[in-house]
């Protein structure tokens, strides 16, 4: 403290004048590390009891009893894990296509009208999704879709509907998942594909390849880094949600058989349970285990995400 | 026509399909919200708080006060903390592995789970805080906000510095301009546009949260008080309205029509999600007539 | 110009080209965030004076926590919470009384962490909540039990112990739930699940029983899927025609489930069963931490008062002055 103390006494006002600017965007980098590692750290220090206590069965247990104190958290991961893979599956076709169509095919003027609504839809919150699905899809999932759906391709595993009378299940809950980031990964991929010079695609106009061509071969490579980290963002988002999937997915603690089954999601266990626990130091600290491997996939996927290149 | 064009074709109509399908979608969500919201939508319900109702429900005053407070007041805290790193971080730090460690940090914030923003808040701010924070409340809500959109608005404020042409910098250096000089009269009107829009993104994410704001504010049927009471256990000794009180938000008040359907009518909650959306989307019209307004002139 | 028309022109002209800007529908925007700017000021200052008012008339600087209440918990009492702080702010003017969700569990943890003023639970304190936090003091305003429910359309009227267990804890359906498909659970952790399991023996159910949030999710979830059962509190089932609350078949008698027969079971003391399952019927109560203070008195009195029963009619519950 003397040491500071005496740096500043030591400058004359103009010196202090010209480093003062410094000192205080200094103070605005240091402040957000350390709120950033302060939030990092508390996480998994709340967590770290329940890693001592249950080792890896944390992750690879699937009982989860808090009067035996036993906590194995695998059902959660493979729900959140096969939602997410549906979500992923829907959204990112339906959003790489429309980024193609409104890059390249779509005229300026519905482009100018299409992009700015889809950027829009970014602010619909996802408590509002969760309505929706419940209130209107869920009827149409139970009445049309998912009998539909396991009549027509029941004979495989994946698409059989073990509970015929019931619209919730990773399908639905994907659905809305997929709505939810259609608008982040079209307007991020998009701008990844309008990013490729135009120079690329005249050469390969001269070459004679078609427009879908050129599409293939030189822009959707060239954008591929942009498109994939828009997926990853995506991804997080959609690994992420809570209100939606707590109303959607169905609570039910096993992992899921086909996609018209239900299951759980790791951040739905958390919610559903920390107003009940955040008192008693066992199960909060099970509680807060769950949030830490969220955090730590997520940790990986964002160090995935540099690594592919594209910025997030 | 050969096969070549054919499946030129056969992709542009897949192309066309999914982008009316991608529409079709977002614009029926949004059409259906308004229309099951239309049988509560009225000015009544708009500018009376749930608590001048009798009964649940009602009105949405209340919430409309605390949505605006919550995520006013977390964009005001998050913007120079989000625009002093961004600054830092590009016309002061040397380039190095500092730098992009702390890119990456900044990321995993990004990407951070609401609900583990959530938690934290509710176990740190809530329960051990809470001499500070008075428990369930507005300060408590809006610190855990700005961590949310700190990274945002850091983000976009980057972006924004990274299209400052560096011939302006330069043209203020040859003048003799100190460095912090060109920061405040070039670097950062020049970005302003782009911090604007990260302000209005961060505005806009807090506005819709409802995992964090749920488990950090809390709820209240009351609007927002201004004054200070005596109170025991708080810090100083009393505490500071609204700062210390509940507040409620919109996105609560969609969930507890979900909680309460037989008490709260549905239409309600649609009606609440209405009226968030359309005030997210005035936010961001608003903005962008300002920032064309300004371009212009 | 219809509303649609506005909202159109207001996307078009926005944004297919910035210079396209009509300068109408630029002033229609302004107009309506001028209005809306101008409702919410007008209503924060509204309240700004009232408050103001409020204080100049009691004429003393009053004490935070003496003129507000905070009840927090089980969201099987937080309807009744909000029509009895309604009923008692209407005659006590300048006493502010807001009520939370948030569970049985966080209503008693809260109220010892001194988080809230008052707590709410749809059932006892626990011993290992006892034994961390010693000062809670229970205040019982009421009863109620939690009843088992079917969708409508099974036909069902009742269901014996046993069965009601093969169905939660082994996903099998005998007896006369053999035609039920689908079970559903309340997702988090409730009063209302525990006063269930308490009756049925069992903690853990099988893992092909599905989760809803609250009372009310289990209700809508009954409600809308054929040949299911789940289980809220009588409140909830007794406001809805689309399923029917069966009657319980527990130790060779059969109990039906009418307002009597709850309200006669809550009379006795609770440890046997007369006219219902005894392990079912359940108290709902107020906690505070240590002696509440005269305001949390006051109202926790009132809501045990006579005045009050016509509040948790309502919500389909039973006024202590009903099973007392």
């Amino acid at each position: 403290m003397a040491q500071i103390t005496h740096y500043f006494l030591k400058m004359n006002p103009d010196e202090l004048r010209s480093k003062l600017p410094h000192l205080l965007l200094l103070t605005c980098v240091l402040a957000t590390a350390a709120i950033t590692l302060f939030f990092i750290a508390f996480i998994f220090k709340t967590a770290l009891p329940v890693f001592e206590s249950q080792g890896l069965g944390f992750i690879t247990g699937t009982k989860w009893s808090y009067s035996e104190q036993v906590y194995g958290i695998r059902i959660f991961i493979i729900g959140t894990l096969v939602m997410t893979a549906v979500t992923l599956l829907l959204a990112v076709p339906l959003s790489v296509f429309t980024a193609i169509f409104l890059s390249e095919f779509a005229p300026v003027r519905v482009a100018g009208i299409m992009r700015p609504t889809i950027e829009l839809l970014v602010g619909i919150p996802s408590v509002v999704y969760g309505i929706f699905g419940l209130f209107v899809l869920e009827n149409i999932f139970q009445d049309h879709i998912d009998p539909f759906l396991s009549g027509t391709l029941g004979f495989i595993p994946f698409f059989s509907d073990p509970s015929p009378n019931s619209g919730t299940g990773v399908l639905l809950a994907s659905t809305i998942l997929a709505v939810m980031i259609l608008p982040t990964i079209i307007a991020l991929s998009e701008d990844a594909m309008r990013a490729v010079p135009f120079e690329y695609k005249e050469a390969s106009f001269a070459l004679g390849a078609t427009h879908w061509e050129t599409i293939r071969k030189v822009v959707l490579p060239t954008a591929s880094g942009g498109i994939l980290a828009a997926t990853v963002l995506g991804m997080m988002r959609a690994m992420g949600e809570t209100m939606a999937i707590v109303m959607l997915l169905g609570n039910s603690a096993h992992i899921p058989s086909s996609v018209l089954d239900t299951g759980y999601a790791m951040t739905s266990k958390i919610l559903n349970d920390i107003g009940y626990y955040c008192a008693m130091d066992e199960p909060r600290s099970a509680l807060f285990g769950i949030a830490a491997v969220l955090f730590a996939m997520e940790i990986i996927f964002v160090a995935a995400a540099r690594k592919i290149g594209g910025k997030l | 026509m050969n096969k070549r064009t054919l499946e030129g074709h056969i992709f542009k109509a897949i192309s066309y399909i999914a982008a009316a399908i991608t529409l079709l979608a977002l614009v029926g969500i949004l059409g259906r919200i308004t229309l099951e919201a239309l049988p509560s939508l009225s000015l009544y319900f708009i500018i009376t708080p749930e608590s001048d109702v009798p009964g649940l429900g009602g009105g949405i005053a209340n919430a409309i006060a605390g949505t605006l407070l919550l995520s006013i007041l977390s964009t005001a805290l998050a913007t120079p903390l989000a625009v002093g790193t961004a600054v830092y971080l590009k016309r002061y730090a040397k380039p190095g592995i500092l730098v992009r460690a702390f890119g990456f940090l900044l990321d995993v914030l990004a990407g951070t789970p609401s609900i583990v923003l959530g938690i934290f808040g509710l176990l740190f701010l809530v329960y051990y805080m809470k001499f500070v924070t008075g428990g369930f409340s507005l300060i408590a809500g809006t610190i855990a906000l700005t961590i949310l959109i700190l990274p945002v608005i850091e983000r976009a404020a980057e972006g924004a510095i990274d299209t400052v042409p560096s011939e302006l910098e330069e043209a203020s250096y040859a003048l003799g301009a100190s460095k912090w000089d060109t920061v405040r009269r070039i670097t950062v009107p020049f970005a302003l546009t782009g911090i604007l829009t990260g302000m209005v993104l961060g505005i806009g994410r807090a506005a819709e949260e409802s995992a964090v704001v749920i488990l950090t504010a809390g709820y209240t049927q009351f609007m927002p008080e201004f004054k200070v009471l005596p109170r025991e256990g708080f810090l100083f000794g009393m505490k500071i309205y609204p700062f210390q009180d509940l507040t409620a938000a919109l996105p609560i008040t969609v969930y507890r029509s979900f909680e309460f359907p037989h008490l709260i009518p549905a239409s309600n909650g649609f009606a609440a999600a209405f009226v968030l959306i359309v005030i997210v989307m005035l936010i961001n019209a608003a903005t962008r007539m300002l920032l064309w307004r300004s371009r212009i002139g | 110009m219809n509303i649609g028309t506005i909202i159109k022109n207001l996307f078009t002209g926005m944004w297919e080209d910035t210079r396209a800007v009509s300068p109408i529908v630029a002033t229609l925007v302004l107009v309506v965030v001028a209005i809306t700017g101008a409702a919410a000021v007008g209503t924060i200052m509204g309240t700004f004076s009232s408050d103001v008012s409020d204080q100049s008339n009691t004429g003393e600087l009053t004490s935070a926590s003496s003129t507000e209440i905070l009840i927090a918990g089980s969201t099987t009492v937080q309807p009744v919470s909000e029509l009895l702080a309604e009923a008692y702010m209407d005659e006590h003017q300048g006493v502010k009384i807001t009520v939370q969700g948030g569970g049985s569990g966080a209503g008693v943890s809260s109220t010892g962490l001194d988080i809230v003023d008052i707590g709410a639970a749809s059932r006892d304190p626990k011993s290992e909540e006892t034994a961390k936090f010693p000062d809670i003091k229970t205040h019982k305003i009421g009863g109620s039990a939690v009843v088992v429910i079917v969708n409508k359309d099974t036909n069902l009227i009742n269901a014996t112990k046993d069965v009601i267990n093969d169905a939660y804890v082994n996903h099998s359906f005998g007896g006369n739930l053999s035609t039920i498909t689908k079970v559903f659970d309340r997702s988090e952790a409730s009063g209302t699940e525990e006063t269930f399991c308490k009756w049925i023996g069992n903690t853990t159910f099988h893992s092909d029983v599905v989760g809803k949030s609250g009372n009310a999710g289990v209700l809508k979830a009954v409600e809308d899927t054929k040949n299911s059962i789940g289980f809220v509190d009588f409140g909830f089932a007794d406001g809805s025609d689309d399923v029917i609350a069966i009657g319980l078949i527990d130790g060779g008698k059969l109990y039906s489930v009418t307002e009597d027969n709850i309200k006669d079971q809550l009379k006795t003391d609770g440890t046997s069963t007369v006219t219902y399952p005894y392990k079912m019927a359940r108290p709902l109560n107020y906690m505070t931490n240590g002696e509440p203070n005269s305001m949390e008195q006051a109202f926790i009195t009132f809501a045990r008062s006579p005045g009050a029963a016509t509040y948790f009619e309502e919500c389909g519950y039973f006024p202590v002055t009903s099973i007392a």
